[in-house]
C-alpha cells in the first residue's frame, strides 16, 4: 500500500519504538501465559463454579453465559413482536430500547453471579473500610465505629434538590427503556394534597431527617465539634414553597435537635440509616399531639407496652460486605416498645376503620417489621397509637417513599378498595432524601378513580 | 479466535466484534457509525475513478501538486458536510434547542423551555469516529494517501474497537500498512499486555479514586478554598490518569492485535507552557486539528493577527468538539487566550527566564483553572467554583462536611501517588521498552491488584467516551 512520504512522524517513532522492545523469549512466554491464565481463567472458574451449583442444588440455572446473551436478543424480538406497535419504525426503536435494557440485565446479571466478586470483594472491603478509612461505594465510614449511607451523606452535601440546573439534571438522567424522573416533588404532592381534599381528607407531609443531617459529628475529625444539623441547601426552599401552597408539612429540625442537646445521646443507630426507638417514640409523641388536638379521635383504645431487648446488624454494616469470618461491626443493641391492645394483649395491628392513614417507608417500618431484624410491632405507627389511644391505619413500604405508598393506595382505589373511606388525614412520611433522589412521579388518582 | 484463524480473515473478526462492542452500549449507534463509514468508503473510491493504478497494480494516489476536479472537491465537501452533520446533529441538537429556548424565554416568546421537542442521545465516541474517518477522505484528497478498496479492510480502520469510543483518533496512513500486513510477536504481544495492564491500572487506581475527589467537591453546594483547590486538583489527575490510561490500553490491545498506534500522552503536566502542553496533551487530537484545521486556516503562514484569529478559532472549535456547552467553549477560549499570550510574549520575555521547575508549576496551575471550567457542569458554576479557589468566598466557608469526605487516607494516598507518578513517574512507553523479570512480575501483580479493586469498585466509566 503506497503512502505519501512524509518526514519520519511519530507513528513511524512508535513503530521503530515497538519494534525496539526488549523482553527475552522466557519473560515473554511467562508474562503472555500469566495474562492469558487470568483473562481465561476468570470465566472458567465461573462456568464451573456455576456447574458446581446446580449440580448440588444450590441453583436451578444450567445456562451458560452465551446462551443467556442469545436469551436476551431473542427476548427482545419476542416482546417487540407481541407489542401492540404498529409502524415499523417504532417496532425498531421499540426493540432497541428492550434490547439494551435486557443487555443492561444481562451485565447485572453477571455482575451479581459473579464468583470472583464474592470472592474478592469481603478482603477488599475489610482493608477499604478498616486500613484505608473510605467504606464503599455505598457507605461512608465515620469515627467510633458509625456507618453513614452514601446518599444520605450526599443529601447534606450536594447542591439543592430544588435548584433548575439539579432537577433538570435528573430528569435527564436514567436509563432509556425506563420512565423518566420527575425530581419536583410539588406537582405529584399538590395533586395528591387536591384529590384528598375533594374526599375533605388533609394531608401532612412527615420528611424525616437523614442521619448525617442530625448527627455530622461521626463523619470525621473536621466536624467533632460539629452541634449543628446540617442540611441540603434547598431545605429552606421547600419549606417555603409549601407554606406558599397551603401544604402541611412537620418538620422534626427542632425536635430532634432539642432531643440531642436534652439528651447527649445518639438518636440515630450507629450501623443503620434508621433513627434510634427513643427518637421515634418522641417524634411518634409529638406527632401524637398535633393529631389528637385536630382530629379528635371518635373512640380511644387503650394500649400497652412491653419492653423488649433487640440486637441486630443495621444496614449499612451490612452493605459494607465485610469478611464473615472477621471482627465486623458489632450488633447493636436497641430498648423496642413493642405495643399491645390493652383489651386482648395482642400486638398491635392497622385498623382500616381508622380516620388515620399513615403512608410510610422503613422509617416507620423499623421497629414494626420482624424481617428488618430490629423486632415488630413497635414502630412509628404502633407508638402514634399508643399516643393518641386510637387506632391508625397504614400503608408502608420499605424505600421510595416518593411514590411507593402512593402508588400502593392507587391500586387500591382503582381496585375498588376504598381505603380513603372514613379517613379524616393523610399523614405521608418519607425520608428528607426522597427530596433530592425520589421519583415524585404523579399518581393520576382521579383516573383510577374513574375506573372503578 | 483471533490467532487460529487465518490471516485475511482477522479483520473481518475484528469489525464484528468492534461492531457488537459498540452496539451493546446502544445497538442504534451501529447504524450511525456504519453511515460514516459507508460515506467516507464511497468518497475515497470515488475521489481517485478514473485514475490508473500504479505499474505495480496498486492503488493510485492523487498528486499533491495537481489542482483537483470539480467533481473532486464536491466528493470532499460531501464527505466533510455529512460526517461533520453527523456530529453536529447528534452532539450539538440538545445544545441548539436548549439555547434557542433560553433565548425565546428571555424575549417573552415562550412561556417555558421547548420541553416538547425531542432529545437526541449522543452516540458513543462519535467525536472520534467521525474524525477519524473524515482524515481518511481528506488524505486521499490531498494526496497523502490511497484509497482502500476493501470494504472490510476500511469498515476495520474505523471502527476498530481499542480505539472506536475514546481515540486515540487514528490517521489512515499510521496504518495503511498494518490494515493489510501486520504481524504479531512475542515481544510486541508482551509490551501489549504491558501497556493494557498500565492503562487498566492508570485508571482503576488513580483515575477512580481521584474523580471521587473531584466528583465530592465540585458537586458539593459548599467547600472551603482549599477543599476547592485540592477537587480541581483532584480532577486534573483523574482526567489525565483517566484518558492516558483509555489510550494505554488502546495501545496494548492495538499491539497485541499487531497493530501500533502513536503515543497519544507524553507527561503533559511536565510542560513548561501550555503551548509545550498542546504538545504532549491528546496529541492524537491536537495535531489533528493542526492539519486539518490549522494549517488550512494559514497556520502562522499568515500575518500576526491572523495567526491569533487562526489560533483562536482552533481552540475554540477544539473546546466545543469535547462538549455541546458554554462551559467547553469557555474552555477552549481561555487555552486559545493562554496560546495567543504565550505567542505574544516571546522567548525572550519575563516567564521564558524562570527555571523550569517554577515554569512547570506556573503552566499546571493554569492547565488546572482551565480544568475547573471543563469539570463543572455550565459555566455559571465554573465561575462559582473559581470564586471558591480564589478565597473571594472567604477561606473557611463551607460547613466542614466535605472536608470530611475527601481527606481519607486512601485519597491522600491515591493522590500522592498520582503526583509523584505524573512529576517523577517514567512514562509507559519508555517504562515498557526494556520488560525484564522483575518488570514483567511487577505488570501482573498490577493486573491482579487491579482485577480485585476493581471487583470493590461500581462501575466507573472512561470521561472521555461522553466526547
Amino acid at each position: 500500500m503506497k503512502t505519501f512520504a512524509q518526514d519520519i512522524r511519530r507513528e513511524e517513532m512508535a513503530k521503530q519504538d515497538v519494534a525496539a522492545t526488549r523482553i527475552s523469549r522466557t519473560v515473554g512466554i511467562g508474562l503472555t501465559v500469566c495474562f492469558f491464565a487470568v483473562l481465561f481463567g476468570v470465566p472458567l472458574l465461573q462456568l464451573f463454579v456455576d456447574r458446581a451449583k446446580y449440580k448440588s442444588g444450590e441453583s436451578l440455572d444450567n445456562v451458560s453465559g452465551g446462551a443467556k446473551l442469545f436469551s436476551s436478543v431473542k427476548d427482545a424480538c419476542t416482546e417487540t413482536m407481541s407489542s401492540a406497535v404498529q409502524s415499523k419504525s417504532d417496532r425498531l426503536v421499540l426493540f432497541n430500547r428492550l434490547l439494551n435494557r435486557n443487555i443492561s440485565r444481562y451485565e447485572n446479571g453477571l455482575a451479581e453471579a459473579s464468583f470472583m466478586t464474592d470472592v474478592l470483594l469481603p478482603p477488599a472491603q475489610f482493608v477499604n473500610t478498616y486500613l484505608l478509612g473510605i467504606g464503599n461505594e455505598k457507605v461512608y465510614t465515620g469515627s467510633g465505629g458509625w456507618l453513614y449511607y452514601r446518599d444520605d451523606v450526599d443529601f447534606v452535601t450536594v447542591h439543592g434538590f430544588m435548584e433548575p440546573g439539579v432537577q433538570k439534571k435528573r430528569r435527564d438522567s436514567g436509563k432509556a427503556w425506563d420512565a423518566a424522573i420527575e425530581p419536583d416533588p410539588f406537582p405529584a404532592i399538590v395533586e395528591f394534597r387536591d384529590y384528598l381534599r375533594t374526599k375533605g381528607i388533609d394531608l401532612i407531609l412527615l420528611p424525616v431527617p437523614v442521619k448525617p443531617s442530625v448527627h455530622p459529628e461521626h463523619l470525621g475529625w473536621l466536624l467533632r465539634k460539629q452541634k449543628e444539623m446540617v442540611n441540603n441547601p434547598s431545605a429552606a426552599d421547600f419549606r417555603k414553597r409549601a407554606g406558599e401552597l397551603g401544604i402541611e408539612c412537620i418538620f422534626l429540625d427542632d425536635l430532634m435537635s432539642a432531643l440531642k442537646n436534652e439528651s447527649q445521646k445518639p438518636l440515630y443507630l450507629l450501623t443503620d440509616t434508621h433513627w434510634r426507638p427513643e427518637a421515634m417514640s418522641a417524634v411518634a409523641g409529638y406527632l401524637a399531639g398535633i393529631l389528637k388536638a385536630r382530629y379528635e379521635p371518635e373512640a380511644y383504645r387503650a394500649y400497652e407496652t412491653l419492653k423488649v431487648e433487640m440486637y441486630n446488624e443495621g444496614d449499612t454494616a451490612r452493605m459494607i460486605k465485610l469478611p464473615e469470618c472477621g471482627q465486623g461491626y458489632a450488633k447493636e443493641k436497641v430498648l423496642i416498645e413493642t405495643v399491645l391492645s390493652a383489651d386482648d394483649q395482642l400486638p398491635w395491628q392497622a385498623d382500616k376503620r381508622s380516620e388515620i392513614l399513615f403512608l410510610g417507608d422503613s422509617f416507620a417500618n423499623i421497629y414494626s417489621q420482624q424481617s428488618l431484624g430490629w423486632g415488630m410491632n413497635a414502630g412509628l405507627c404502633e407508638q402514634v397509637s399508643r399516643f393518641m389511644e386510637a387506632p391508625v391505619d397504614r400503608i408502608i413500604r420499605n424505600d421510595d417513599g416518593a411514590f411507593a405508598t402512593r402508588e400502593i393506595l392507587r391500586d387500591e382505589l382503582g381496585a375498588d378498595k376504598d381505603r380513603l373511606k372514613g379517613k379524616r388525614v393523610v399523614i405521608w412520611e418519607f425520608s428528607e432524601r426522597e427530596l433530592l433522589y425520589g421519583n415524585w412521579e404523579k399518581m393520576m388518582f382521579e383516573s383510577a378513580n374513574a375506573q372503578k | 479466535m483471533y490467532f487460529l484463524i487465518p490471516r485475511r480473515m482477522r479483520n473481518l473478526l475484528l469489525v464484528l466484534l468492534s461492531y457488537v462492542f459498540y452496539g451493546w452500549a446502544n445497538a442504534s449507534f451501529v447504524l450511525i457509525l456504519l453511515l460514516s463509514t459507508v460515506i467516507d468508503y464511497l468518497v475515497g473510491i470515488a475521489l481517485v475513478a478514473g485514475f490508473n493504478r500504479g505499474a505495480d497494480g496498486s492503488e493510485p494516489i492523487l498528486d499533491p501538486n495537481v489542482p483537483r476536479t470539480r467533481r473532486q472537491k464536491t466528493l470532499i465537501i460531501v464527505s466533510i458536510v455529512a460526517n461533520l452533520s453527523l456530529l453536529g446533529f447528534f452532539k450539538y441538537f440538545n445544545f441548539f434547542i436548549d439555547n434557542v429556548s433560553t433565548v425565546l424565554q428571555a424575549a417573552g416568546l415562550a412561556d417555558s423551555a421547548l420541553d416538547s421537542v425531542i432529545r437526541v442521545t449522543l452516540p458513543l465516541g462519535i467525536s472520534f469516529y467521525t474524525f477519524q474517518s473524515m482524515s481518511y477522505t481528506i488524505d486521499v484528497y490531498r494526496g497523502y494517501a490511497t484509497p482502500l478498496r476493501n470494504f472490510i479492510d476500511f469498515t476495520c480502520f474505523v471502527s476498530m474497537f481499542p480505539q472506536l469510543v475514546a481515540g486515540p483518533i487514528i490517521r489512515f496512513k499510521e496504518v495503511a500498512d498494518q490494515l493489510v500486513n501486520r504481524a504479531v510477536t512475542l515481544s510486541k504481544f508482551s509490551r501489549g499486555i504491558a501497556f493494557f495492564t498500565i492503562g487498566l491500572a492508570k485508571k482503576v487506581l488513580l483515575a477512580n479514586p481521584c474523580g471521587k475527589v473531584a466528583d465530592t467537591v465540585f458537586g458539593a453546594a459548599t467547600a472551603t478554598s482549599l477543599d476547592a483547590w485540592y477537587g480541581a486538583i483532584a480532577y486534573a489527575f483523574q482526567i489525565y490518569f483517566d484518558f492516558s490510561g483509555y489510550s494505554d490500553m488502546a495501545v496494548g490491545l492495538g499491539l497485541m492485535l499487531g497493530f501500533v498506534f502513536a503515543k497519544n500522552f507524553d507527561q503533559p503536566y511536565r510542560a513548561r507552557s501550555v503551548t509545550e502542553f498542546w504538545r504532549k496533551w491528546h496529541i492524537s487530537l491536537s495535531t489533528w486539528l493542526k492539519d486539518y484545521l490549522y494549517i488550512p486556516l494559514g497556520g502562522n503562514k499568515v500575518s500576526p493577527a491572523r495567526t491569533y484569529f487562526n489560533i483562536m478559532t482552533v481552540m475554540l472549535l477544539g473546546g466545543f468538539w469535547h462538549g455541546a456547552a458554554w462551559n467547553f467553549i469557555a474552555w477552549g477560549f481561555l487555552h486559545g487566550t493562554l496560546l495567543c499570550a504565550e505567542r505574544l510574549h516571546g522567548k525572550q520575555g519575563f516567564f521564558s527566564r524562570l527555571p523550569d521547575p517554577m515554569k512547570i508549576a506556573l503552566t499546571f496551575i493554569a492547565i488546572l483553572v482551565t480544568w475547573v471550567f471543563f469539570r463543572s457542569d455550565s459555566l455559571s458554576s465554573a465561575i462559582e467554583y473559581l470564586g471558591r479557589m480564589s478565597c473571594v468566598s472567604g477561606f473557611g466557608s463551607g460547613s466542614g462536611l466535605v472536608g470530611a469526605l475527601i481527606y481519607r487516607p486512601y485519597y491522600l494516598i491515591a493522590m500522592a501517588v498520582a503526583a509523584l507518578v505524573i512529576w517523577r513517574g517514567r512514562c509507559s512507553w519508555d517504562w515498557t521498552r526494556e520488560l525484564t523479570a522483575r518488570r514483567s512480575a511487577v505488570v501482573m501483580a498490577l493486573f491482579l491488584l487491579t482485577i480485585v479493586v476493581l471487583s470493590a469498585q461500581e462501575y466507573n466509566p472512561f470521561i472521555y467516551f461522553i466526547f
